[in-house]
């Protein structure tokens, strides 16, 4: 386990968030973060189909042509949630994020982000609309993170120091799969 | 585990400081606002005008449509006044005064000269008691007893009416600075020795000079001061409204039954507040809905008032010109051997309109005039 003994204090330290402040959303809200997610889908697919202002690396580009493809095969939904998981955590966690620091509108959350920002006449949106986008999509980068935290916690259960982990990271997995 | 694997993972993607998306998101909210505070010009406002037209989102508005509609809602409003207000009274006919000439307290009128300027309006009721009589003597039957109670509520309703067109065109042309809704509810248009009001002669002209929690307010209670003129039609339709109808309906509601109980409080609100009909105070929410039923029938499309207040914006942005009106007072000012503060401080007393410099008086004056101009009045 190391120096970080509770998981806590590693979340504290890793990413800023504090204790306890970071909750699932409940089945209420739980659709305005999707929506979120769902207009960055939305406009990832229509960037591919028809060569849109966002910018994808070889690897999201595939996974976007998986989904459209799959979506129009496919009348299921299930059969996408796959692919979309993988979709988005290629936008969210890309591999590589070198591209990224050379300029941010390289990541299609940031495009995605500042097409937001501006309203149809080409004028910033308001701040406040602006406000509860980003932070809608800093908690679903969040969930997305703490979902591959506990597949990997759980691909490598043998320590019993990990349990304490899986057993915090389990409602924000279970929130993102439910 | 967690050293090998979490800690990079974490490190890369959620710490703040990394490249990663997350940190973008995380700081976006901060660029965005210096954006937006670097580009005024692109914040400002939604509208833009190009030549006789007004664009603005999907809507274009042809300004001498516009300009029709301002000229009809006047035209009608005085058509309203005199037929259901005044019921066919000639008020120049029967010798009723409507007075725009500033007078002193004792009743003299004041020469034309530099200090007349500004000088307080006195509204009292003596024409009224003429209109009353004017009034009665053509049979009317809710002036006299018993009174016919279906014939005043229809009374009162059109001067409800008249006073719901007077606010909209108040709003739109008394100058390319909208009043606030809460600036229009506050208006005090009566003058005592212990209150002054907010309404002003200036060049037989109604100014208002009104005060509102400016956008420092909250840290050191400022308020700020604004000049707004009307054009000498709508002047005059309010001072008539006031002058000569006010105290016959104040007289029509008070022996109409069902007039609120505290009868003291209802008079003294007629007395000094704009915006009253039916003994009840107008609200925020009927002056928001008065105004988009009216913009909305007239023009066609809804125009909310914060996007009114943009159009305004924008129009002042491209008519962004500096007035020279106050040219003969810099040039006393100079013969004088001081700047124009000084001499705020020195004469402010003579020609100062409401507590506001007289620099400032002008340039706005001069800004209304100019707004007045541009939509044909």
């Amino acid at each position: 386990m190391g120096q970080c003994t509770k998981p806590q204090e590693a979340e504290l330290e890793l990413t800023s968030c504090r204790p306890g402040k970071l909750q699932p959303p409940g089945v209420d809200n739980a659709y305005s973060y999707t929506a979120v997610e769902a207009g960055l889908v939305m406009a990832v697919i229509t960037s591919v189909n028809e060569a849109g202002p966002i910018m994808l690396t070889p690897q999201q580009q595939k996974v976007a042509k998986q989904l459209t493809q799959r979506i129009e095969d496919s009348d299921s939904n299930s059969s996408c949630s796959k692919i979309l998981h993988n979709l988005l955590f290629s936008l969210y966690l890309p591999q590589d994020i070198s591209r990224h620091a050379a300029d941010v509108f390289s990541s299609p959350v940031v495009a995605f982000l500042a097409l937001q920002s501006k309203s149809e006449q080409g004028v910033y949106c308001d701040t406040s609309i602006l406000g509860q986008v980003t932070a809608k999509m800093q908690t679903c980068i969040r969930f997305r993170c703490l979902g591959y935290l506990m597949r990997k916690l759980q691909a490598t259960a043998d320590e019993d120091t990990n349990n304490e982990w899986i057993q915090y990271v389990t409602p924000f997995h279970l929130c993102l799969i439910g | 585990m967690i050293r090998t694997t979490l800690t990079p993972f974490c490190n890369t993607y959620l710490a703040p400081d990394s490249i990663s998306p997350f940190a973008t998101v995380h700081d976006w909210l901060s660029w965005f606002m210096a954006a937006k505070a670097m580009t005024p010009g692109l914040s400002n406002s939604t509208f833009r005008l190009v030549g006789e037209r007004v664009q603005f989102g999907c809507h274009v508005i042809c300004l001498h449509r516009f300009r029709t509609f301002l000229q009809d809602q006047m035209q009608s409003m005085w058509l309203r006044i005199n037929k259901e207000v005044l019921l066919g009274v000639d008020i120049d006919a029967s010798g009723i005064k409507v007075d725009l000439s500033p007078r002193l307290v004792d009743g003299s009128v004041a020469g034309n000269g530099p200090f007349s300027q500004g000088w307080d309006i006195l509204l009292d009721s003596e024409s009224s008691i003429r209109l009353q009589e004017e009034l009665a003597r053509a049979g009317n039957s809710f002036l006299k007893s018993p009174i016919d109670i279906s014939k005043a509520e229809e009374w009162l309703k059109s001067i409800h009416m008249v006073w719901q067109e007077l606010f909209c065109l108040i709003h739109v042309l008394s100058g390319p600075f909208p009043l606030f809704f809460l600036e229009h509810l506050e208006l005090l248009y009566s003058n005592s020795p212990t209150q002054r009001g907010d309404f002003f002669l200036v060049d037989g002209k109604l100014a208002i000079v009104s005060s509102f929690e400016g956008e420092r307010h909250n840290l050191i209670g400022s308020y700020k001061k604004r000049f707004r003129l009307l054009p000498h039609k709508l002047s005059v339709a309010l001072v008539v409204m006031l002058q000569l109808v006010r105290p016959v309906e104040l007289s029509v509601l008070l022996s109409t039954p069902g007039t609120p109980k505290n009868k003291e409080k209802m008079l003294c609100s007629y007395r000094h507040t704009l915006y009253i009909s039916h003994g009840l105070k107008w609200n925020r929410d009927m002056l928001s809905k008065i105004w988009s039923q009216w913009i909305t029938e007239g023009m066609g499309f809804s125009l909310k008032t914060d996007r009114y207040r943009s159009f305004c914006k924008a129009w002042r942005t491209k008519h962004k010109t500096t007035h020279n009106a106050g040219w003969l007072g810099k040039m006393a000012d100079a013969q004088a051997g001081h700047g124009p503060t000084i001499s705020n401080k020195l004469y402010g007393k003579l020609d100062n309109i409401g507590g506001l410099a007289t620099t400032k008086t002008l340039s706005e004056k001069e800004k209304c005039l100019d707004w007045q101009r541009w939509l044909g009045f």
